[in-house]
Order: C-alpha cells, then sequence, then structure tokens
C-alpha cells in the first residue's frame, strides 16, 4: 500500500516537471575569417642579354638580378642588358613564396638554331608591403662556338602564391 | 527528439527521488544554470575568393574545406565551448548563426556543435564541445578581417 501511494507521488511529479519548460542560459563566440586580395604578377621588364659576338669557343653571357652583365671570353657584348622583373600586388604584409617555373629554357631563332638559358632568383619569399612586391630574374645564356646568328627569343614563367 | 530525451530522464530522476522524499520533488526539478564559457573561437582561417560564389568550412576534425574556384590557405581553427554544471545535469546545446564584418562588407556564417547535448561531469571546465562552421563567399569578396560573434544555448531542465 505504501509503495502504490508513493508511486503515484512520484508520477505526479513527473507530470509537474514535465510541464515545466525548459530553461536557457546563453553565451556568445567569436567567429573570424581573413579574405585575401588575389595575387597578381606582372612582368615590368624582359630578360635581355644584348647583342652578343659569337666567338670560336662556347662561352656564357650572365645578366644578375640587378641588370649587370658578365660576357663569357671570346664573346663581345653589346647594348643594355637588362634582367627580368616582376612586380606583385596581393595582401598587405602577406608573405608570398616565388617560383620559377621552368628554370632552363631555350631560346630560338625560328631556323633551327637554339641556345640555353637557365634561370634563377634569389626571391624565394616575399612580403607585401603596402599590398605591393617585385622581384627580378638572373639568366646565364649559353652561346655556342660560332653560335649562328639571328634574333633568339624564348619564354618562361613564374608562380607565386600566398604562404 | 532532445526533448523528448530530456522529459524521460527528468521523470527517471523523479521516481527515484519520489520513493525517497516526495517533498523535495518541486525544488530538485530544475537544476542549477550552468555556466557556458568560449575556450577558443572559431578561426575560417584565410582564403583567396574568386570570381564564384563559393563557402569555406572548418569541418568538425578541424579541417578547412574550401569549394572549387577559393584557394584555403590555413590558419583555420575550431571553436571550444566550457560547460560547467552540476552532475549529470542534462544541457541541450543550440547554436546560432553569424554575421561577420569587416566594418563594410558582410558575411554569413552557420555553425554546428560537435554535441547536440551533454550529460554534465561534475567539475570546473570539465564538459565541452566543438564548434564547426560554414561560411559563404560571394564573388569578388572584398579583402579584410571579418569578425563577429554567434550565439550558444544552453537548454537545462
Amino acid at each position: 500500500m505504501k509503495k502504490t501511494v508513493l508511486a503515484a507521488f512520484g508520477l505526479a511529479g513527473a507530470a509537474v516537471v514535465m510541464a515545466a519548460p525548459a530553461q536557457a542560459q546563453s553565451a556568445t563566440g567569436d567567429a573570424s575569417v581573413r579574405i585575401l586580395t588575389a595575387i597578381t604578377v606582372t612582368k615590368s621588364s624582359d630578360l635581355y642579354f644584348g647583342k652578343v659576338l659569337a666567338s670560336a669557343n662556347a662561352a656564357t653571357v650572365d645578366i644578375a638580378e640587378n641588370g649587370s652583365r658578365t660576357c663569357g671570353t671570346g664573346l663581345s657584348c653589346f647594348d643594355t642588358a637588362t634582367a627580368g622583373g616582376f612586380s606583385v600586388t596581393g595582401a598587405d604584409g602577406e608573405t608570398v613564396t616565388v617560383a620559377i617555373d621552368n628554370p632552363t629554357i631555350s631560346l630560338s631563332d625560328g631556323q633551327g638554331n637554339s641556345m640555353d638559358v637557365s634561370l634563377s632568383t634569389s626571391t624565394s619569399t616575399l612580403t607585401l608591403a603596402g599590398g605591393e612586391g617585385s622581384f627580378n630574374i638572373a639568366g646565364s645564356l649559353n652561346v655556342g662556338a660560332n653560335q649562328a646568328a639571328g634574333s633568339y627569343a624564348g619564354q618562361y614563367s613564374v608562380s607565386v602564391d600566398y604562404q | 527528439m532532445a526533448r523528448t530525451f530530456i522529459y524521460s530522464t527528468a521523470a527517471a530522476l523523479l521516481v527515484t527521488w519520489g520513493l525517497v522524499a516526495p517533498s523535495g520533488l518541486h525544488a530538485q526539478g530544475t537544476g542549477p544554470v550552468p555556466l557556458v564559457e568560449e575556450a577558443a573561437p572559431v578561426d575560417f582561417g584565410l582564403v583567396v575568393p574568386s570570381a564564384q560564389p563559393g563557402t569555406i568550412a572548418v569541418t568538425p576534425s578541424g579541417t578547412q574545406l574550401c569549394s572549387p574556384g577559393l584557394t584555403c590557405l590555413g590558419g583555420q581553427r575550431l571553436g571550444v565551448i566550457y560547460v560547467t554544471g552540476r552532475k549529470d545535469q542534462l544541457v541541450t546545446i543550440l547554436i546560432g548563426s553569424a554575421v561577420l564584418s569587416n566594418g563594410e562588407a558582410t558575411l554569413q556564417a552557420q555553425f554546428r556543435s560537435s554535441e547536440p547535448y551533454l550529460i554534465l561531469r561534475p567539475g570546473q571546465r570539465k564538459n565541452q564541445f566543438a564548434v564547426s562552421g560554414t561560411l559563404a563567399i560571394d564573388p569578388g569578396q572584398p579583402a579584410g578581417a571579418y569578425v563577429g560573434t554567434y550565439d550558444i544555448i544552453a537548454e537545462y531542465q
């Protein structure tokens, strides 16, 4: 009998609580994201070796990143050489990586003659102060013995990515 | 579904207490207010938008997931929330949405709790859940640092 009464209390109590509304405690959380400006890369100058007079011996013409030229033994170099140059824009203060996609390319005169060029840069990363930056490309041109005269050209590409 | 679970648990407790001290039922029916604290904010990290709309997510496992066209650059982090309350207190977790702003442009974010409910263990900051989320990125979304807040609601009986 006693157990029956207590059970009734329990059920009644349960009914009371079941009818009570749930209470809630609230708080706030923080969320953030940083949207970056897309990177743009623009060529500012071609890598230009100038005019070269070949010799009976193979030699190289080197263009440093500052544009200075070293003409190999036996070669004669003329005209003003320029290093390759690129301008970069992106998010202010962000660091980007710089890579030459094809470090060795071939320049062709379109007549079946060619010369290889080795490309390099001392810039592997670049911090975009004010959202801008730049870097230069050096090159070493391999001029063959009695290299055929002509106008030689080729292309290379660089990649710039957020780090 | 969550409410059903709350009611059945409350009823079971009352039957137990009813056998011992029926006069205390009403007072015992309402638990102490649980304390909800943010331990770590949700950070969607770094993203470069594209000309297409997309989404960036911090998944429940903590990885950064970008839809095609967007460039995800890491830096993401799950939110972490602590709940402190009475032992065995059942707390249902609800998470609101948010608008993140850089002061000029906005982004819509949705969040998800790793735990739909918690049965609390005793002790301060002994119970926690993670908050993941998804953020909608508009085409050409302006660059900037976007911040905002979301609501965390802990329902309890």
